[in-house]
């Protein structure tokens, strides 16, 4: 068990030297061919690996890095549109679908249809027109 | 030790987070070579390690800020490297390391008498070496490459792997010695 030991830690040591030596680039006092093994092996480990990154890879990933966050807000507008689409969608099914057991009750809880024509409809443009002069205030504020 | 590199590390992040114009470009310079090495040696593809050494610095920049500095900084980048490629390998279902390198009785059948130098040049040999280098398993050749090629010490190889000092150790010796024998066993080709 103990020549064991004994023989790991040999083997160890021969392993580091060689790598010693290869990294400060001495030549030995004298060295045994498992020396010179591992002396060659040092030295293959110390190539960098084939191809590598190109030579504007700093640059692209800097570019990148300032252009990602138009593209997260690009991605975010898509997200919102999706989202207001599928719930368009879902609104319309449930009304085609629902609608004629809704809608007595809705009729008459709403205010009459000349009134509806009047206060109704131009609140309704009032919210519309707020939230887009809202929305370009922000965009203004933004830039 | 680590206080020899704070200050530059810190001089950098500092100018990153202030978004600082060529702040960001210059940490990548800086960096990309030892990320390329990690990616390179865990994933071998180049195209795939080219596109997950984008992923580490956009890892790197958005989470710079949770930079503590309690490690240098090329250990942390070397962290975010090597996670995004052991990520990559676990995707692709590729084993990180060979079950069956249990032990060290590969010691005790590698003979020390043949001289390889005496029958191939360098060059020879150099070739089998990279050969035999590629049939080792991610872990085995991303160590090596960390501790030869980048120089870096034990400890640090163990911050960025999150293996034991003492499993780095047992990793290099073994994958050395096998590397050795693999060449002393071209005496049979040979002769």
């Amino acid at each position: 068990m103990n020549q064991h030991s004994d023989d790991i830690e040999r083997e160890w040591q021969a392993q580091e030297n060689a790598m010693r030596l290869e990294r400060l680039n001495l030549d030995p006092l004298r060295e045994d061919t498992r020396s010179r093994h591992y002396r060659l092996l040092a030295r293959v480990l110390r190539q960098p690996p084939p191809d590598g990154l190109p030579a504007d890879f700093a640059t692209r990933v800097a570019a990148r890095v300032v252009a990602s966050p138009a593209f997260a807000a690009r991605v975010e507008f898509v997200l919102i549109v999706a989202l207001a689409a599928a719930m368009v969608v879902g609104a319309s099914y449930a009304f085609a679908t629902h609608g004629r057991e809704w809608l007595p009750s809705f009729s008459a809880i709403l205010p009459a249809r000349d009134a509806l024509a009047n206060g109704w409809l131009i609140a309704l443009s009032g919210c519309l027109g707020a939230s887009w002069l809202m929305e370009r205030w922000q965009r203004r504020g933004h830039r | 030790m680590e206080d020899i590199h704070s200050r530059p590390d810190r001089d950098l992040v500092e100018a990153v987070l202030a978004k600082r114009p060529g702040a960001f470009e210059r940490l990548v310079r800086q960096y990309q070579g030892l990320c390329w090495h990690i990616v390179q040696r865990m994933v071998r593809n180049p195209e795939d390690a080219r596109d997950l050494c984008q992923d580490v610095f956009l890892r790197v920049y958005q989470c710079l800020h949770q930079f503590r500095y309690d490690s240098a900084l090329k250990s942390w980048i070397g962290r975010v490297a090597y996670t995004i490629a052991l990520r990559h390998l676990e995707h692709k279902r590729i084993p990180l390391i060979e079950q069956t390198d249990g032990d060290d009785s590969v010691l005790e059948n590698i003979g020390d008498g043949f001289d390889l130098e005496a029958a191939f040049t360098d060059e020879d040999a150099a070739k089998h070496l990279h050969v035999a280098l590629e049939s080792l398993a991610p872990l085995q050749l991303t160590l090596l490459t960390l501790y030869h090629l980048d120089e870096m010490p034990i400890p640090e190889i163990a911050r960025i792997t999150g293996l034991a000092s003492g499993t780095i150790k047992s990793h290099l010796f073994r994958s050395r010695l096998r590397l050795r024998g693999v060449l002393e066993t071209r005496k049979g080709v040979a002769a």
